[in-house]
Parts: structure tokens; C-alpha cells; sequence
């Protein structure tokens, strides 16, 4: 269809999907005046059961931890289609791109500011159950940490730093022990995914359980998701701009 | 609580993540052989799941978090009735039949392959299973990307990309339309679980924007999943391009669990508060129903590519499958139920045998084909054993399902219903026996005026495949769809089975209080003449239109203008840009919508 | 004016639909894809909010003080994750768009049709 007709049918389209959205959230509960029960009972639940002080970290990976499960393995596939995707392009060529930055003072500054990124999300993922942050979070910073390196420095060193053949495992073992930590309740005679570890005290280090272990599967798995998909797409690009620049 | 419940997704779940992790290195049956294994293993425990799901629902509560009865659900919770289970086995048994048939049949990353075959059918069997509305989001996600990465999987070409990338842009529209519902619901109830929702919406009665709203969205969001028009374009361009075995996965179980969820969050949800709206509800869900039925058999005829063909077809039965859920009663989501099993294993036959002509003869154009299948026996068995499935004559295929909605839809003062279902499955059908008998018997005219221009497809690039195992696997789903018909105990424990489905109160009293289900009253198979007459009009009419529309091309001129004349617009609808099929979308959920806000204030 | 934070997930929903529907570049439907993302994020976490309440993280504030809902965020950092995952996988189908056609209009891509 061209254009203008598209148009018109999305339109004619729009009036009648706009109508329902704006009816249906007329409906809703003022904003500010949140009245569900759910919010409610998890944060009055969430000190005194589960000894955690972040109640958002206690929904992801103990209340609704199947969900986060499956997000994960959500991340993964799509990680794996990526791989699947691009897979031609990697195999041919990536040798001898050379690389724009040449600057030491802009290198060092790289190593500097990736080293303390690396250190902040190590920090939130432990951290996630006492403090905001968590497993995912985290884990988008650990691989924020790596691109840095990139950003400031040579493909070839971030390339040797993270290539695919690490980032793939990484993010299978991260989805796998998600799954393989639900399991192991089993073994415990408990329901799967359930706690299966001593809570320890609110606040401290060593809160959470076994959902603490569950907090850093999910980071491993995210980390090494947003990275695999970072490792294909550069090495795509970089094998696109060296068939470019080929005579 | 039995512990199978989550083993059935867990089992393939975890596979996939170690074959991922150590696929690179093993060697050749490795990966395939543990794929199997990971899918037998939970295919057993489904088959007994299901034993145990006769008069009972079975629940299960992730993380330990069963709540006291009459406390709210604070964790999230799996709700299993008959319907639910022998879906969930019928996923398992589909997709163990598509890894036994693609060994060695798609080895490029072969691993990767099985990797997203496991979580694709992890996903599934989990979706059916789910009494948790996000829970179910969260599955219907995972289950897209999987597919959207395994329709792409032959990447070298160009049209995979595209199929690929419209199915992809489409049903991820679909799932924020299912967000947007979830979000309305959440705010209005304070609650994810689906048994609490539905209590508190029936308790407050409200029947506002914000119900109706919700309603619409959530079901327009799965009706793409579904392909039901106008949110099917993406289906016949998805499944042009998947592979075969995927293809037996997409038109068997993942186009139905759209009906599914829809009848679910409705029976579960809604029925209580919308209870006094049935009528308009089952109206504008039939005028739907009835056109998606319309459109695919209608297009189904003007394919050559048997792949974008079958596909039409696909999108013709689901406007079928709809017709039965729309009825909103017990025996048509029954008949729904054995419909979906039934042209499932039919359709998936189709699909394999399509698998088989692209391998052995390297195409999958009809007129290209024409005559080559003369030596290929068992697939053509195999092909008109299907497609006589797809017809549902009497007592054998599609006949209880077409007998159960029909004879429901009588009973609510649908009489026309048995015409469409009867239209619908004419036309797919003899799209299908007219294509037969082009390919493997070279009967009638190398041309035809009203088939579309198609891309050809080229065979993926594979070892020496098992043809054996391919033919015995197409086989076994080719009898099997026939079979179904003739069990009539069958459809009496459908029947059965969609009494407890349709039961709102007995679900909710066995998630939230713990208390047994209702007793569902036993399902009495009874025949009747109607049925019998509709499915001899449909057998003889789908063979004679099939036989006929070899020779189309001697049609007069005249005659032949007029038909490419009319069906121009359709076809020029159906143009492959994204841009247009998300205009349909949003005019159809605009159109439902408004449709729907009309009758319910 | 209690409404106006859905209603702008209303607006942004339709503003990155209609982006979809006219857009001429892939990449550039991605990103219309985010920004209809995006929405319900705004969505859920409008729906979770409390006037005068903290976040529910209980580490230096009193167990009796207000805060605002913990489920609706986790919802939106699952919603997150799955939008990272499906514009991941349509970048991939850009990019090999690309290499395959050189052009990245979807317009040029319609070789599925009929």
C-alpha cells in the first residue's frame, strides 16, 4: 500500500485504539494513590521473612524469581539468534583493521575508568539485596565495563579481552545455573526455586539466601548476554569495514 | 503440590543452556541425541501428568510460596486442568517428532538449532501451564524470540530476513498490546495472579473502561499470535521461510496457544465480570473468527509456494478454532481442542512432506514441481492422508471437532456456522489435494492464472538426510490427525475437559482455597445427522474442487479477468511491508475495540 | 491531572506506532519498537507510584515509612530485558538486511507478498 493509504488505515486505526487506551487508564487509580495489595504485603513481608532490605531485589529473585528465570533464558536465546544471525559475517574476515585511536592518554584513561566500572558493578551486583541494584543491573555495568575498553582503545584489545568464545560460556553458565539453582531445591525436598539456604541478617553482606546465589547467576547471565551481543556485532562491523577498505 | 509440573519446562530449559554451553565441542549425534533425550524425558512425565489431571486441577507453587487458603497468592503459581496437560504433551510429542525428522536435515550451528528448539518448546509447555498473568507474558516472549530466531535460520537468503523480521515487529506489537492489559488489570486488582484477578474483578462487578479496555488489549494482543485477521500477515511470511520441522511447530502449537490464552484469560478472568455482556462478546469474536476462516481460505488457493499455502491454511482453521472459542461455551471449546489436535498433527504431516520434496527435489513451488513427486509414494500417502484429514469426512480427522462446534453453534442459534467451518475447510483443502495432484500424479495443467509469484526457496545445505526417518515420522503425524476423528471416547473426555475449563469458580477455588474442583458432568459423544451431512458435503467438496481447480488455466478469458480482478485487492493487501500489516493491527484492535466499548457501557 | 503520567504512555505508545507504520529505514523501526517499549514502562511504574513515598529499600529508612510498589519495578526490569533481547535480534535482521539488499528500506524488502 502507499503511503497515504497506510496512513489513512492507521488513522481510522489510531482513533479507535486511542479511544480504549485513554478510557481504559481514565479508570485507574489517581496517580499517587497506588492501592494494590501487592506492593503492600511484599513490603511489609519483606525484612522480617526474608531478612532482605531491597524489596525490589526480594521480588526479582525470591517472590517472582521463575519470572526473572525466564527472562533470562529470554536474554540468552536472543544472544544465541544473534550468534546464529551474524554468524556468517564473523566467519570470514577480521584481521588487520586499523584503528582511529591512537592517543596513550586517552588508552590509560580507558584502562582507569574500566577498571573502576568493573569494581562499581561487582559492587551492585553483592550489594543487591542491601542496597538498590542487583544481579541485573550489575550485570549491564560488568559488560558496560568491558566496552570501555573498546570505546578508548583498540578493537584487537577488546577483542582479546572478550571475545565471543568467553562471553558465549559465560551466558550459557549464567542461564544454566538459574536453572540448575531451581533444580538443586529439589534435592532439598523443597519447591523449585525455593530458599534453600540459611537467610542471614538483614542488611548485611550475606543476606538473601540462596537467592543471593540465584543474584549472581543472573548477573553472570546478563553480563555475558549483553556481551556476546556486543562481541558479534563488532566483529561484524569490523569485518564489514575491512572488506571496505580492501581495494 | 506434585513436583512434575516444573520439570516439564526445566528439563528442556536446562538442556538448552548446556548444550549451548558445551555444544562447540561435542560431536555430531551428540547434540541431537541430547535434544531428543531432553524432550522424551518430560514427554513421559506429560503423559502422566495428564493421567493425573482427570478430575483434579493440579497446581504448583514456585519458590515454596503457596499461600494459606483464602491468603493472596504473594508468589507464582501454576494451575494445570486436563486441557492444559494434554496440550502440554502435545507440544512435547510435536516437537520430538521435529528433532527426530530434522537430524541431519538443517546442520549448519547445529547445536544452536536444538538449543532454540528446546527453549522454544521449554516455553510452550510452561505457557499452558502458567496460572500467573505476567508469568504468561514472560513465557509468550520467550517463546517468540525462540521462533523468531528459528524462522531465520536458513539466513543466507534474503526472504528469511524478511519473514523473519515482520513476524518479529508484529507479534512483539502484540505483546505490549498484552502489557498495556496486564498493567490495567494489576492497577485495578493489585494482583498477578490469574484466580485472584478474576475473583476480584467478578466481586467488584465493574464492568468500566478499564475492564473492557484491558479485555481487548490482552485479547488482541495473543489473536496475533494467533494470526487471526487483521493481525495475520505475518504468518504466511514467517512460515514461507522457516523450515520445514519449525513450520510443523508453528501452524501446530504456537498459532493455537493464542486461542488458548485468549479463552483462558477470559474463562478465568472475565467470565464473571463480563458475564452478562456473552452475546456481543461472542459476536464480534465470531464476525472475526468468521473472516479470518474466509480470508485464508480464499487466499489459500492462489499460492504455488506449498509452504505460504499451507500457511493460508493454517490461518483459515485458526479462524475455525476461534469460531469454537467464540461460541463461549463448554462443548465448542472442546471441539476447539480436538480441531487444534487434529489439524496439528494433519498440518504438521503437510509441512514434512513439504520438508521432503524441497530436500529430494529441490523445490517447493507447485507448478515448478509438477509431475516429480511421481516416485516419491509414501510422502504422497502421507500428503492426501493429511489433506483427507483436513476434510473432515466422516468419522475420521477434523469430524468430532467440526460435529462438536457445529452442533454447539446450533444450539445457540448460529445455524450458519457449519457453512463457514464448511467453506473454510473446503477451500484449504483443496488447495492441498489440487497441489497433490500437480506434484505427485502430474494431473491436470502445467499453468495457472490466479496463483501468485513466489520466491523459490533452495534446500538447506545438509548431509545425506535420514529420509527413513523422515518418512516414518511424516507418516505417523499423517494417520494420527486421521485417527482422531474415529475415537469418539476422545472427544467425550474433551467435552468433559472443557467443562472444567469453562468452570471460573471451581478454578478459582482450587488455586486460592485449595478445595477439589467441581465435578465436571461426564462427556457424552452423541452423532448426529447434520454433522455426518456437513462432513459428506465437505469431503466431496473439497476432492471436486481440488480435481477442478487443476484446470483452472481453461477457464474462458473473461471468466479468469473477473476472478484476478476481485482477488487483486486481496493479494495487493498482503504486500510484505511492515508499515501496512502494523496499520492492520492497530485498526482491527481500534475496530474490535470500539466494537466491543458499543455493546458493553 | 491525576492521569496525565498514563496518559503519556498513551502518547508514547502512539507516537512510536505511528513510526512503525511510516518509517522507512529499519534501524529506524527498531527504535520506534523501543520508544512503544518504552511506554509501558512508563505505564507500570506510573501505576506503582505513591505521593510522598520513598524506594522500597529499607537499608536507612524506618520499616513504617511509605514506599512506593516493588512488584511494578520488577516488572519493568523484566520488560527491559525482553526489549534488549527483541532489538537485539531486529538490529541482527538490519544488519544482515544490509549485506543482502544495501538498502535497509523496508520497502525495498518486499520480496514476501501475495
Amino acid at each position: 500500500m502507499k503511503l497515504p493509504l497506510r496512513l489513512a488505515v492507521f488513522g481510522v486505526g489510531v482513533a479507535g485504539l486511542g479511544f480504549l487506551l485513554v478510557w481504559g487508564v481514565a479508570d485507574l487509580p489517581p496517580f499517587g494513590h497506588y492501592a494494590g495489595p501487592y506492593g503492600d504485603i511484599i513490603t511489609k513481608l519483606v525484612e522480617p521473612q526474608r531478612h532482605m532490605a531491597n524489596a525490589v531485589t526480594a521480588v526479582v529473585f525470591d517472590y517472582r524469581g521463575f519470572d526473572t528465570m525466564g527472562e533470562e533464558l529470554i536474554l540468552f536465546s536472543a544472544a544465541s539468534a544473534v550468534a546464529l544471525l551474524l554468524r556468517e559475517i564473523r566467519e570470514r574476515d577480521t584481521v588487520d583493521v586499523v584503528d582511529a585511536i591512537r592517543s596513550d592518554a586517552i588508552r590509560g584513561l580507558g584502562v582507569l575508568v574500566a577498571a573502576a566500572t568493573l569494581l562499581l558493578a561487582l559492587y551492585v551486583v553483592s550489594h543487591g539485596f542491601v542496597s538498590p541494584g542487583g544481579g541485573f543491573q550489575g550485570g549491564v555495568v560488568i559488560s558496560a565495563a568491558f566496552l570501555f575498553v573498546f570505546l578508548t582503545g583498540e578493537y584487537h584489545a577488546y577483542a582479546r579481552l572478550m571475545p565471543t568464545k568467553f562471553a558465549e560460556p559465560l551466558e550459557s553458565f549464567g542461564a544454566g545455573a538459574y536453572v540448575a539453582l531451581g533444580l538443586i531445591a529439589f534435592g532439598f525436598g523443597l519447591a523449585f526455586l525455593e530458599n534453600f539456604l540459611p537467610l542471614g541478617v538483614t542488611g548485611r553482606l550475606r543476606s538473601g539466601g540462596s537467592a543471593a546465589l540465584v543474584n549472581w547467576a543472573s548477573a553472570f547471565a546478563v553480563a555475558g548476554g549483553f556481551l556476546l551481543i556486543y562481541a558479534e556485532y563488532l566483529e561484524g562491523n569490523m569485518a564489514a569495514r575491512y572488506r571496505r577498505s580492501k581495494p | 503440590m506434585t513436583p512434575l509440573l516444573p520439570l516439564l519446562t526445566a528439563i528442556p530449559l536446562l538442556a538448552a543452556a548446556l548444550l549451548a554451553l558445551a555444544g562447540k565441542w561435542l560431536k555430531d549425534p551428540v547434540p541431537d541425541l541430547a535434544g531428543f533425550a531432553a524432550v522424551a524425558a518430560p514427554l513421559v512425565l506429560a503423559a502422566i501428568v495428564l493421567a493425573r489431571t482427570g478430575g483434579h486441577v493440579l497446581t504448583y507453587w514456585f519458590g515454596g510460596w503457596r499461600p494459606r487458603a483464602g491468603d493472596f497468592p504473594v508468589g507464582i503459581g501454576w494451575a494445570v486442568d486436563s486441557l492444559g496437560a494434554a496440550f502440554a504433551l502435545f507440544v512435547l510429542a510435536l516437537l520430538l517428532s521435529a528433532l527426530l525428522y530434522s537430524w541431519r536435515y538443517l546442520q549448519e550451528e547445529r547445536y544452536l538449532y536444538v538449543v532454540l528448539m528446546l527453549a522454544f518448546g521449554g516455553a510452550m509447555v510452561a505457557f499452558v501451564q502458567t496460572g500467573d498473568i505476567f508469568n504468561l507474558f514472560v513465557f509468550f516472549e520467550l517463546m517468540s524470540v525462540a521462533a523468531f530466531a528459528l524462522t531465520a535460520y536458513q539466513v543466507e537468503e534474503a526472504s528469511p530476513l524478511q519473514g523473519s523480521f515482520n513476524f518479529a515487529v508484529a507479534n512483539t506489537i502484540g505483546a505490549f498490546l498484552v502489557v498495556f492489559g496486564i498493567a490495567l488489570l494489576y492497577g485495578r486488582t493489585g494482583s498477578l495472579n490469574l484466580a485472584e484477578i478474576g475473583q476480584r474483578l467478578t466481586f467488584d462487578g465493574k464492568h468500566d473502561g478499564l475492564v473492557v479496555a484491558s479485555f481487548v488489549f490482552i485479547t488482541c494482543g495473543f489473536l496475533v499470535k494467533a494470526a487471526i485477521v487483521p493481525f495475520h500477515f505475518w504468518l504466511a511470511d514467517a512460515h514461507a521461510v522457516a523450515p520445514a520441522p519449525v513450520c510443523v511447530l508453528f501452524s501446530g502449537v504456537m498459532v493455537e496457544l493464542g486461542i488458548y490464552a485468549v479463552a483462558r484469560i477470559f474463562w478465568v478472568v472475565y467470565s464473571g465480570a463480563l458475564g452478562a455482556f456473552d452475546t456481543p462478546i461472542r459476536d464480534v469474536l465470531l464476525v472475526v473468527g468468521v473472516s479470518t476462516a474466509v480470508l485464508g481460505a480464499l487466499m489459500c488457493g492462489l499460492q504455488r509456494h506449498l509452504k505460504r499455502m499451507l500457511a493460508y491454511s493454517t490461518i483459515a482453521h485458526a479462524g475455525c478454532f476461534l469460531i469454537g472459542v467464540a461460541l463461549l461455551t463448554p462443548d465448542g471449546l472442546a471441539g476447539a481442542a480436538l480441531y487444534v489436535l487434529s489439524h496439528g498433527l494433519a498440518k504438521g504431516a503437510l509441512f514434512l512432506v513439504g520438508g521432503i520434496l524441497l530436500v529430494t527435489r529441490g523445490g517447493i513451488d507447485e507448478l515448478l514441481l509438477f509431475g516429480l513427486g511421481r516416485r516419491l509414494r509414501l510422502p504422497a500417502v502421507a500428503w492426501f492422508v493429511a489433506a483427507l484429514a483436513l476434510a473432515s469426512p466422516p468419522f475420521l480427522g477434523t469430524f468430532t471437532a467440526h460435529a462438536l462446534i457445529e452442533d454447539s453453534a446450533g444450539a445457540e442459534g448460529y445455524w450458519w456456522v457449519p457453512l463457514v467451518l464448511a467453506f473454510a475447510t473446503i477451500g484449504s483443502a483443496a488447495a492441498i489435494i489440487r497441489a497433490g495432484l500437480r506434484v505427485f500424479f502430474g494431473v491436470g495443467d502445467r499453468d495457472d492464472p490466479l496463483l501468485s509469484e513466489e520466491p523459490t526457496e533452495s534446500p538447506p545445505a545438509e548431509e545425506k538426510p535420514r529420509l527413513a526417518l523422515m518418512y516414518a515420522v511424516t507418516l505417523l503425524l499423517a494417520f494420527g490427525g486421521l485417527a482422531v476423528g474415529a475415537w469418539t471416547g476422545l472427544a467425550a473426555t474433551a467435552m468433559e475437559a472443557g467443562h472444567t475449563f469453562t468452570d471460573q469458580l471451581s478454578y478459582i477455588h482450587v488455586v486460592l482455597d485449595h478445595r477439589p474442583p467441581a465435578p465436571a458432568p461426564p462427556g457424552e459423544w452423541v452423532t448426529t445427522t447434520s454433522s455426518v451431512v456437513w462432513s459428506v458435503v465437505t469431503l466431496v467438496g473439497a476432492v471436486a474442487l481440488g480435481f477442478a481447480s487443476t484446470i483452472r488455466a481453461r477457464l474462458p478469458d473473461a471468466a479468469t479477468r473477473v476472478l484476478a480482478a476481485g482477488f487483486a485487492p486481496l493479494r495487493a493487501v498482503h504486500s510484505g511491508h511492515i508499515g501496512d500489516y502494523v496499520a492492520w493491527l492497530v485498526l482491527g484492535t481500534g475496530a474490535i475495540g470500539a466494537a466491543l466499548a458499543v455493546a458493553i457501557r | 491531572m491525576s492521569v496525565l503520567p498514563y496518559l503519556l504512555a498513551v502518547f508514547v505508545f502512539l507516537v512510536g506506532l505511528y513510526g512503525i507504520v511510516s518509517s522507512r529505514d529499519l534501524i529506524h523501526l527498531t527504535v520506534c519498537v523501543s520508544v512503544c517499549q518504552s511506554s509501558t514502562y512508563i505505564l507500570l511504574l506510573a501505576i506503582g507510584y505513591r505521593e510522598h513515598a520513598t524506594a522500597p529499600v529499607y537499608g536507612d529508612i524506618p520499616a513504617s515509612r511509605k514506599v512506593v510498589d516493588p512488584v511494578v519495578q520488577s516488572l519493568a526490569l523484566t520488560d527491559i530485558v525482553v526489549a534488549v533481547a527483541v532489538s537485539a535480534l531486529l538490529l541482527a535482521f538490519a544488519l544482515r538486511a544490509f549485506e543482502h539488499e544495501g538498502s535497509l528500506d523496508p520497502r525495498e524488502m518486499a520480496e514476501l507478498k501475495g
